[in-house]
């Protein structure tokens, strides 16, 4: 009950015209950016987060939530009607989403996928409200050692969780891990990998390598291919997009499924919006009594996974805000900028900073109202921006891009780690290696290292500390019991899939 | 998928054995590197501690990736059928074209936005970038370039206050 009587408390903040703004221009921008395809969340933020310095951190905050989850209604709408999906979470829409387009049933899956996303939003609300809270005050009570455990099944479970098998998604969380060394050692003050490069002290800029593994390695990919020169995309008004009776009685299970399923896995460290998305799709066909029909424009098959990922999105604020151990990169680059402002996420900021937690996840509630209503009714605008092309959108977005990155660290040699890594996120792409690992990597390599650090120095240098402590031995059991179904599973369907290669 | 010329570099046999092997030099530079600093004990850990250890696991898990099976092909949109995946076909010029223009936009800003300010670094770079796509006409890059850079002014130097100059000479 207490969550209820705090989140009333952040309705009256986040009801404040200001922050309503700062929500409507999140959720807007969010949509617009998850409609047009090779424009990701992740983009969008890095490119806005320059803005978030100029407003009150709560503010900027609730604009940086509303672009993350207003890009999973939106990515949906490019999945559908051009089968290229807005944002990487919601390629799975794609499977069944994009023929039931061909079925001149477009309006319909739009209309379903949305009511899809507000009921699984409110379900990560739910969550946001009950459990948070608790979870905040059982992190309170964690170690140095606990917390290491923890951001190593966080690590673990991001690598298990890539398209490319265990041992390639470790390797990018130990690169991620080890990109966090260069800088400044924190307990020491040694400079670690700088190679004499003063420019290197302070480390490498989170946001360059966001930017450069995701949007710039990602636009390099579309120049020249089929996102770049799609056709004329069929108009869908408001009349067409209602649906049947069958669509809507097989629509509420799969929602109620997919929404909880994306919460639980949202709210693990590590994991986040797409996995959550392919995670539902593969529960609704397994126990599908008509499985065949996945595929063909299968109704479940749109609505559970796009519940799935917006449940995800908003959950994944749990770990990130509660733990400080972010769910997925996105969240990892909204930690960066919170911290930026001087707030910390972890066991005390729900405690320290009650206003922009509960303002927060009212502006969840308020964001979810706005989109629907956007969504819906302006739904002839948001496919006439499917037209704008690509060709010209680029540049755009590299040259925002470039400044967004210039902005946040004022230095012309952030913008050249964007190069840099561009060139790094497009060789890792040829070489299927997952971008994701490393960013989420390269934001707790710090955080791992000091932990390690404190949890040896307190038992003075004895290892077994780690499988003493109840909650950190747990976590380790859990991280290998990942790594071993991991191998398990890639080992058994090996040689189906070296066919299929 | 596997007829475009960078899927043709993907699919080969060899893949796995190249990324293990740039993985555990990557590993090796950086244990060998770590040894420069202090490790101190694992009570008391000094700063060439941790990197030792991340270095071997890196050598480690490039060993796992070599004797692991060949990962699934990648799941991306561009593999689900569609019947016109041969229209699309982008050629290694196509490619090397968009990574010119794209990263050369990039250093541009970099190298241009101190000296010269922010109006000049920023039309430059949008009319360079719109260069990537052989589609673009000089004209369609002239007015994109002017329209993003008076919005682009507007917003982030008068608007937001990044201490940056518009014009710097």
């Amino acid at each position: 009950m207490d969550g209820i009587t705090q989140l009333i408390a952040g309705f009256s903040s986040a009801l404040t015209l200001s922050k309503l703004g700062y929500c409507f221009f999140g959720v807007m921008m969010g949509m617009l950016m998850g409609v047009l395809p090779g424009i990701g969340a992740m983009a969008t933020i890095a490119m806005l987060l320059p803005v978030t310095f100029y407003v009150p951190p709560d503010a900027g905050l609730i604009m940086l939530a509303g672009i993350y989850y207003g890009a999973q209604y939106g990515g949906s709408v490019a999945s559908i009607l051009l089968n290229l999906p807005g944002t990487p979470s919601s390629a799975i829409i794609c499977l069944d989403g994009y023929p039931m387009k061909r079925q001149g049933r477009a309006g319909p899956a739009i209309f379903l996928t949305t009511i899809a996303s507000f009921i699984g939003s409110f379900i990560a609300i739910a969550l946001l409200v009950g459990a948070a809270p608790a979870v905040a005050r059982l992190a309170l009570k964690f170690g140095a050692a606990d917390y290491f455990s923890l951001m190593i099944v966080g690590l673990v479970a991001a690598a298990s969780l890539t398209r490319f098998g265990i041992a390639r998604g470790l390797a990018m969380s130990t690169l991620g891990l080890a990109l966090g060394l260069i800088g400044t050692d924190v307990a020491t003050g040694t400079y670690r990998y700088t190679f004499d490069n003063m420019q290197l002290a302070d480390g490498l800029s989170v946001v360059a390598m966001a930017m450069g593994l995701f949007g710039v390695a990602e636009i390099i990919h579309m120049v020249g291919s089929r996102g770049a020169r799609h056709g004329t995309v069929a108009k869908v008004s408001l009349r067409d997009l209602v649906p049947t009776k069958a669509d809507l009685k097989q629509t509420p299970a799969p929602i109620i499924r997919g929404g909880l399923l994306g919460a639980v896995v949202g709210a693990l460290p590590g994991t986040g919006a797409s996995i959550g998305a392919f995670m539902a799709y593969g529960l609704e066909k397994r126990i599908s009594s008509v499985p065949k029909k996945f595929g063909t424009g299968h109704v479940p098959g749109i609505v559970a996974p796009e519940a799935a990922n917006n449940s995800a999105a908003q959950a994944s604020f749990i770990p990130t805000l509660t733990l400080g151990v972010p769910g997925d990169p996105v969240l990892a680059l909204m930690m960066t900028a919170l911290i930026i402002h001087g707030i910390q996420p972890g066991p005390t900021m729900i405690a320290e900073h009650p206003e922009i937690y509960w303002g927060l996840v009212a502006s969840f509630v308020i964001g979810n109202v706005l989109l629907l209503i956007l969504n819906l009714p302006l739904i002839g605008i948001w496919v006439r921006l499917l037209q704008v092309s690509y060709r010209l959108l680029f540049p755009v977005v590299i040259t925002l891009i470039c400044i967004g990155v210039f902005a946040v660290g004022n230095s012309p040699f952030q913008v050249l780690q964007v190069v840099v890594f561009g060139i790094v996120g497009y060789a890792m792409r040829l070489a299927r290696l997952e971008p994701a690992p490393v960013l989420l990597g390269f934001v707790l390599g710090p955080m791992v290292e000091e932990n390690f650090r404190r949890a040896l120095q307190l038992s003075r240098g004895d290892l077994m500390v780690f499988l003493e402590r109840p909650a950190s031995c747990a976590m380790l059991v859990f991280a290998i019991s990942i790594v071993l179904f991991s191998l398990w599973t890639g080992h058994k369907n090996a040689p189906q899939k070296e066919l299929s290669a | 998928m596997s007829n475009l010329p960078e899927r043709r570099f993907l699919h080969h046999r060899h893949e796995r054995f190249w990324v293990a092997l740039i993985l555990f030099a990557f590993g090796v530079f950086v244990a060998w590197h770590a040894t420069s600093y202090e490790l101190g004990s694992l009570r008391r850990m000094g700063p060439g501690y941790f990197p030792l250890i991340l270095g071997l696991a890196q050598c480690l898990f490039a060993i796992m990736i070599f004797v692991s099976p060949q990962p699934p092909s990648d799941f991306d949109a561009s593999e689900i059928p569609d019947g016109d995946l041969a229209a699309e076909k982008g050629n290694f010029q196509t490619k090397l074209r968009a990574f010119g223009f794209i990263l050369g936009a990039m250093i541009i800003f970099a190298a241009m936005i101190r000296p010269t300010g922010f109006v000049p670094a920023t039309a430059v770079a949008t009319f360079v970038a719109g260069l990537a796509e052989p589609d673009n006409s000089i004209w369609d890059l002239v007015l994109l370039s002017l329209g993003i850079t008076v919005f682009a002014s507007l917003v982030f130097v008068v608007g937001l206050g990044v201490p940056v100059p518009l014009v710097a000479f």
